[in-house]
């Protein structure tokens, strides 16, 4: 895990092996071993709707699903976000990120905001040469709606080192809000969504 | 058997319209809108139809019951200028900025930015249009709106739908707030010399129709007005586009030039202008608009980008596409198709002599809202450098830097046609430009933040 010290060396290296954290508002969102991150504007809130089930498998009705099930919205600075008990709100750092090939990072919750229910994040790590906000799935867990509000400090990121330069190959391109998941862009769907053509019986037999 | 009461079914029918307008208004309330405007233009159309529904039950006259009925059904419609304004149908980060520039350029007005679905930019002024339907209904119910002493002159802006995450091409907005200084320029004239000098050029009529006086004196008259008309709208719609475009090559520099090549790729160069609209051809506008460029000293402060190989093709893709547009203007195709127009080789004979007095004119109406491209080398490099990381160009060494810088950097990366982030390898298609729009977008939310946040840092700092 990179201290305070590294991290500030990673945020001063050659632009090209940077660490970048921008907008980083102010200087005490760097601790001792994290960056805390704060809450975004853009949301992503899953909604009720006439939606039989959602198959984020299908690569047909994956994205109409989704359409219909979610719906964008803006939180302008001062105003406030209400999560209620058991409700799942897709939203991002304010800050955008680029990781160098050398860093991987995990995010996760503030404690003082853990207490109070909230899970920030499901998809923990960020991988070597990651560019773009980090997307936060957010939770109540609690039993009382939570009032949010962007730019609050949510979560922190904990940098740690790889053994060997790592090129970013993921599916996210510099993405700049939430954005609906991509499962089923995975190369190997077709293969596990197809049934076999094997049949039982041709399996080896005694002679 | 009662008679059928015409008034009373008139006001019945106009006050089930305001409700339903009321009642749209108050759904539209509920949205998610960019800045506090739109709200504002919400309550401002509340008391207008707070105010009609007091006029109609006080007045008994059918034919005011009427002239409202007309004006609640127009009215109506503008409900549509709000749906438009609302979260995710504008890029949000980009009005804010946007207004604070129009709305200094023009301090009694109110804006309202929205997306429509024609491919145009637009500027539509509400408040006078109101003012003038209504100037004959009793100003009283309405001086808490439209006649009120502090009334804010509202314009809808317009831009479309199609492109609205072009967050480049939003440029063009200068030129629409351009057409209120050309509003200025147009009104300051001195109209008895314009008359005399228009008359002058009318003179007889019979170089339009040599045989103008075969019918008479009144039809000779009347092609002479019609003749005098088509002169002086030709002339002033010419310098409203021409001004305007002036206007918004002070406030945005190149990107200005940039968006106005793009718009127009698939439009004639040459076209004479027509009735309506009365555009000059697109090659004269560049030419006016290329002279500004040179005049402003950009060609050098372009030149001087360069040191790495992803610099050194921006530069010389971005002087090439310039270099391009000077040689489109050194070709007088559309003065010979105008000078071809009888109408219009007098509309721009008096169009010539004030182009000259145009760039002076606008520089006094925007004291200190010009861009300026301070430290430009230094800025667009490293601006760029973060474009091609695939980082928003919000910062510099981190300080926040003008969203009018964003979006020149934006503009350079998109000339050179380089992937987005940078790889040797990539081959450049529309997904760039899509990252591209995002990431200037991104930086237009950065620099707004970074901004306010340090406003209000230095305040606490300072208390």
């Amino acid at each position: 895990m990179l201290s305070k010290t590294q991290i500030l060396q990673a945020m001063a290296a050659p632009l090209e092996r940077r660490l970048i954290v921008s907008p980083l508002l102010d200087p005490s969102q760097i601790g001792d071993v994290s960056v805390d991150l704060r809450l975004g504007f853009e949301f992503v809130v899953v909604k009720r709707a006439n939606v039989p089930s959602v198959s984020p498998l299908d690569k047909k009705e994956a994205p109409a699903q989704a359409l219909k099930s979610q719906e964008s919205m803006l939180v302008p600075r001062g105003q406030k976000l209400v999560l209620h008990p058991g409700e799942l709100i897709v939203g991002t750092s304010l800050e955008y990120l680029r990781l160098p090939p050398n860093l991987g990072a995990y995010v996760t919750s503030r404690s003082s905001w853990g207490r109070a229910g909230l899970v920030i994040a499901t998809a923990v790590a960020v991988a070597p040469g990651y560019t773009g906000v980090i997307t936060l799935e957010l939770t109540n867990v609690g039993n009382a709606p939570l009032v949010l509000s962007p730019g609050v400090r949510i979560a922190q990121i904990l940098f740690h080192q790889v053994g060997a330069d790592v090129t970013y190959a993921g599916r996210y391109r510099c993405p700049t809000g939430p954005e609906l998941g991509r499962i089923h862009e995975d190369p190997e769907l077709p293969f596990w969504l197809a049934q076999s053509s094997v049949p039982l019986s041709s399996g080896p037999t005694n002679s | 058997m009662p008679h059928f009461a015409e008034a009373d079914e008139v006001r019945r029918r106009s006050i089930y319209l305001l409700t339903s307008i009321s009642e749209q208004l108050l759904s539209l309330s509920a949205r998610d809108y960019p800045t506090e405007s739109p709200k504002r233009f919400i309550a401002y159309l509340e008391r207008l139809v707070s105010g009609l529904h007091r006029l109609l039950l006080a007045d008994d006259n059918t034919d005011t019951i009427k002239l409202i009925c007309r004006f609640v059904k127009d009215l109506g419609s503008h409900v549509r200028f709000l749906e438009t304004a609302s979260y995710p149908r504008i890029p949000w980060a980009v009005i804010a900025p946007m207004e604070n520039l129009m709305t200094s350029i023009v301090p009694e007005a109110e804006i309202v930015l929205r997306a429509q679905w024609s491919w145009n930019y637009r500027i539509r002024q509400i408040a006078s249009l109101y003012k003038e339907a209504l100037e004959a209904l009793p100003h009283e119910y309405f001086n808490d709106s439209v006649f009120a002493a502090n009334s804010p002159a509202w314009n809808v802006v317009s831009l479309p739908t199609m492109d609205r995450g072009n967050i480049l091409m939003h440029v063009i907005l200068g030129h629409e707030v351009g057409h209120r200084i050309a509003d200025q320029f147009l009104s300051g004239e001195d109209e008895q010399a314009l008359q005399q000098e228009i008359l002058a050029l009318v003179g007889d009529g019979k170089w339009f129709d040599i045989n103008i006086e075969q019918n008479g004196p009144l039809f000779a008259m009347n092609i002479k007005a019609a003749l005098f008309r088509q002169i002086n709208d030709m002339r002033s719609g010419g310098l409203q586009e021409l001004i305007s475009d002036i206007v918004a090559f002070h406030l945005f520099g190149p990107s200005f030039l940039f968006a106005i090549r793009e718009s127009s790729l698939d439009s004639v160069l040459d076209g004479v202008p027509i009735p309506r609209s009365y555009h000059p051809p697109w090659r004269y506008r560049y030419r006016q608009v290329i002279r500004e460029y040179q005049r402003q000293g950009y060609p050098p402060l372009l030149a001087s980008l360069g040191g790495s190989l992803i610099l050194d093709t921006i530069r010389q893709a971005c002087l090439r596409q310039l270099e391009d547009i000077v040689d489109l203007t050194q070709d007088t195709t559309d003065i010979q198709a105008i000078q071809g127009d009888k109408i219009a080789t007098r509309a721009y004979q008096l169009i010539e002599r004030v182009v000259p007095q145009i760039p002076s004119f606008v520089e006094s109406k925007l004291q200190g809202l010009a861009f300026v491209p301070n430290e430009f080398k230094v800025m667009q490099e490293q601006l760029l450098s973060r474009i091609a990381l695939g980082i928003p160009p919000a910062e510099v060494d981190g300080k926040v830097v003008n969203f009018r810088d964003v979006i020149l950097a934006g503009w350079l990366y998109r000339i050179s046609r380089l992937p987005v982030p940078f790889s040797a390898a990539a081959v450049v298609s529309v997904e760039d430009d899509i990252t591209l729009q995002r990431l200037v977008h991104k930086a237009l939310e950065y620099t707004n933040t970074i901004e306010e946040y340090g406003r209000w840092h230095n305040q606490e700092k300072g208390d």
